[in-house]
């Protein structure tokens, strides 16, 4: 899942976004309000950690440009103001959650995950694709019963492909959702990440759940044989 | 207890006074009536001596003859009969021997007067059992007979007792009647009057600090109660806007706090989420975490100077200083960070020895946040100007920079707490230590503090803070 993060302060705006990313999100970093919206009109974010004081653009006006530009990608602002008018005009503004400064990274987290859910209208934090169990919050990985050791990356590609089960997911839908902005186009690195994943998922299993679209992308989908 | 209560209080003294009013009224009124009607009986008792003293010596002159049963006394005695004094006894007398006598209704017989009521001339009382009796003696002298008579008149002062009796019952009565009435129009009125203090009373309780817009009922406003009221509501005015100072001050001040709270939390939180760190990944986190709490220190230190500024609790230490000394000292670590962004810092005063008498710490916190300010708001490569200058009475010194000046909106706010021209701005350069807003805000106190005052002035190419500040003594001006 790819995250935007805004935030002014140079030190917690890249703190931020480190912490997001160890938790595999791809994550980019907006440091005021003009930059964000570029970013979000150039590419496409599961969801926005945004903000409220704001240099150029506060957080509410972005809200209220997002939502009024018809792009309805879940926002979850940050504020250090706690009064309830503050939070009322956030919420009005066209937030979906709101966490007060200063917050707890797990906290923050766990609503991330919330309003993911809800986007996605998934009822819990597990998604189950045959026999392969992903747990969202944990970021716990199992085939069969067995658990499987992934890197952050790999689980991050392996959980959108999840998500998106029995759908072809194309390269650069792939490089959006999982990469974040220094992602190279011209690099072969989602191939390597798909092999990888083959290795770890479908080796020693009849039943193989990553199978590749020529020309159109991968799909996720409990099949028998691989078309490449 | 209900005595202190205004209400009554005003009620038993208007009720202390109406009595004693009424009491001397009555007593005056008694006093006058009994001396009146005792005035009204002598002046009967007068009369009918005068009357029968002209009837002798008119019958007389007609027929002499002074002894009992001649005409002339006879015709006395019927003249006496007919006179209107039905109530009044008459008895003349020739040497102690009764000539003629007509009793009275309210009089006493002759035989029974005391013998020396007609031994001398004037007026007497006695009494007889429970009546008292009035008796006026007067010598008549007869000339046409050359002898003197004595006439004595009497009548008792029953009538008089009974009058004052009466006036006596209906004082008696009416006085507490009027004081009772009194007393409850009084209570009435004074329960009226202080209705709109019980009213203000009522709703001066009512108000605490979630209702401080809440204002007192005022009717009348032009009396005391009125009057009352408006300063109570202007000292509610007063008081609601200190509070929703006091208020703002306590929600920015946490915001500021809490954003390098939140900075710290989430940097520890961060290293501390992966048990694999190395120990550079460390050191960053606690150069951030560092980094946080030297703002916190920095905020709470100016936060608490400004408390102290608002309480008056601050005790300003004033000595001599030299003003160059200050600007010097804050010239050297205003030029470290500058040098960072290559800005140049030049200097220009009116001689070395500038002499002041002031507060050394607070002036050189004054000349570092100036000095500060304009670093930060200096683009990399610019440049930093300090200008001292010995006026008429005062010094005048100048810090400006190239930034990219301050809106004529801005400029009013800028010496308010919290101010930022630009919220994240500040925060950029991390070495100018990333104030909260609170900087101008403390050289405007301080300036205020040393009689002086601080201004602002600002073009699209730059700022410059003026700081005014009067000397202490005049004596020593330079020539101009």
């Amino acid at each position: 899942m790819r995250i935007l993060v805004v935030e002014d302060d140079p030190d917690a705006g890249p703190m931020l976004c480190k912490g997001l990313r160890e938790h595999a999100f791809a994550v980019d970093l907006a440091s005021d309000g003009i930059t964000a919206l570029h970013k979000i009109f150039v590419n496409t974010y599961d969801l926005i950690v945004l903000d409220l004081m704001l240099p150029g653009k506060d957080g509410r006006e972005i809200c209220r440009e997002l939502r009024d530009s018809g792009n309805d990608v879940p926002i979850l602002m940050l504020t250090a103001r706690d009064q309830v008018p503050d939070r009322i005009a956030g919420l009005n503004a066209g937030a979906d959650d709101y966490v007060i400064k200063p917050f707890d990274l797990g906290e923050l987290l766990a609503r991330i995950h919330a309003l993911l859910r809800r986007r996605d209208r998934l009822s819990g934090p597990v998604l189950q694709v045959a026999d392969l169990r992903i747990d969202t919050h944990q970021r716990k990985v199992s085939r069969a019963g067995k658990p499987v050791p992934l890197t952050s990356k790999e689980y991050a590609l392996l959980e959108y492909l999840a998500w998106r089960e029995g759908a072809v997911v194309g390269r650069a839908e792939i490089s959006e959702h999982v990469w974040d902005e220094t992602y190279d186009p011209a690099s072969n690195l989602i191939e390597v990440y798909v092999q990888r994943l083959r290795r770890k998922i479908d080796a020693g299993h009849t039943v193989k759940l990553i199978h590749t679209r020529r020309g159109e992308g991968y799909q996720m989908i409990p099949g028998s044989a691989n078309v490449d | 207890m209900w005595i202190s209560s205004v209400r009554w209080r005003l009620t038993l003294w208007n009720i202390a006074a109406l009595t004693a009013v009424l009491l001397l009224f009555s007593i005056g009124v008694y006093v006058l009536s009994e001396r009146l009607l005792h005035q009204r009986l002598e002046g009967t008792l007068q009369s009918a001596a005068q009357v029968t003293e002209l009837t002798l010596n008119h019958e007389m002159e007609e027929h002499g003859g002074r002894e009992r049963g001649e005409p002339s006394i006879r015709e006395v005695l019927r003249t006496m009969h007919q006179t209107s004094f039905p109530g009044t006894a008459i008895a003349i007398w020739d040497e102690n021997v009764l000539v003629a006598e007509k009793p009275g209704l309210h009089g006493l017989d002759a035989a029974d007067l005391p013998v020396e009521t007609r031994q001398e001339a004037g007026v007497r009382h006695f009494r007889r059992g429970n009546t008292e009796y009035r008796v006026l003696t007067v010598d008549a002298d007869i000339p046409a007979i050359g002898a003197t008579f004595t006439v004595t008149v009497n009548e008792s002062t029953a009538d008089i007792q009974h009058d004052l009796a009466n006036l006596r019952r209906v004082l008696y009565l009416s006085v507490p009647i009027f004081i009772l009435l009194c007393a409850v129009s009084g209570y009435v009125l004074a329960r009226k009057s202080l209705q709109p203090v019980a009213e203000m009373a009522y709703a001066v309780e009512r108000i605490s600090s979630a209702n401080l817009d809440e204002r007192l009922p005022v009717s009348h406003r032009s009396d005391e109660f009125g009057r009352l009221g408006d300063t109570f509501n202007s000292l509610l005015d007063r008081l609601e806007r200190s509070f929703a100072d006091q208020q703002r001050f306590m929600a920015d001040a946490s915001h500021e706090l809490r954003t390098p709270l939140s900075v710290a939390i989430t940097a520890v939180q961060v290293a501390l989420q992966n048990p694999e760190r190395n120990e550079a990944e460390f050191r960053d986190a606690l150069s951030v975490v560092e980094e946080q709490l030297r703002r916190l220190k920095r905020i709470v230190e100016d936060m608490f100077i400004l408390a102290q500024a608002d309480a008056g609790a601050y005790q300003p230490y004033l000595a001599p200083v030299y003003l160059s000394d200050i600007t010097d000292e804050a010239l050297r670590a205003a030029r470290i960070l500058a040098a960072r962004k290559n800005i140049e810092v030049s200097e220009e005063k009116d001689g070395p020895d500038l002499e002041f008498h002031g507060d050394e710490g607070l002036l050189r916190q004054l000349m570092l946040i100036l000095l500060d300010n304009a670093v930060k708001y200096t683009p990399e490569g610019g440049h930093v100007g300090l200008r001292v200058r010995q006026r008429t009475g005062a010094y005048e010194i100048e810090v400006s920079d190239d930034g990219p000046g301050i809106s004529d909106s801005e400029q009013k706010l800028i010496f308010d707490r919290f101010y930022r021209t630009d919220k994240a701005r500040s925060r950029r350069n991390p070495g100018a230590g990333g104030g909260a807003g609170l900087g101008l805000a403390i050289a405007r106190w301080i300036a205020e503090l040393h009689s002086g005052s601080i201004s602002v002035s600002s073009s699209p190419s730059g700022t410059t803070f003026c700081v005014w500040l009067p000397r202490p003594h005049t004596g020593d001006s330079l020539p101009a």
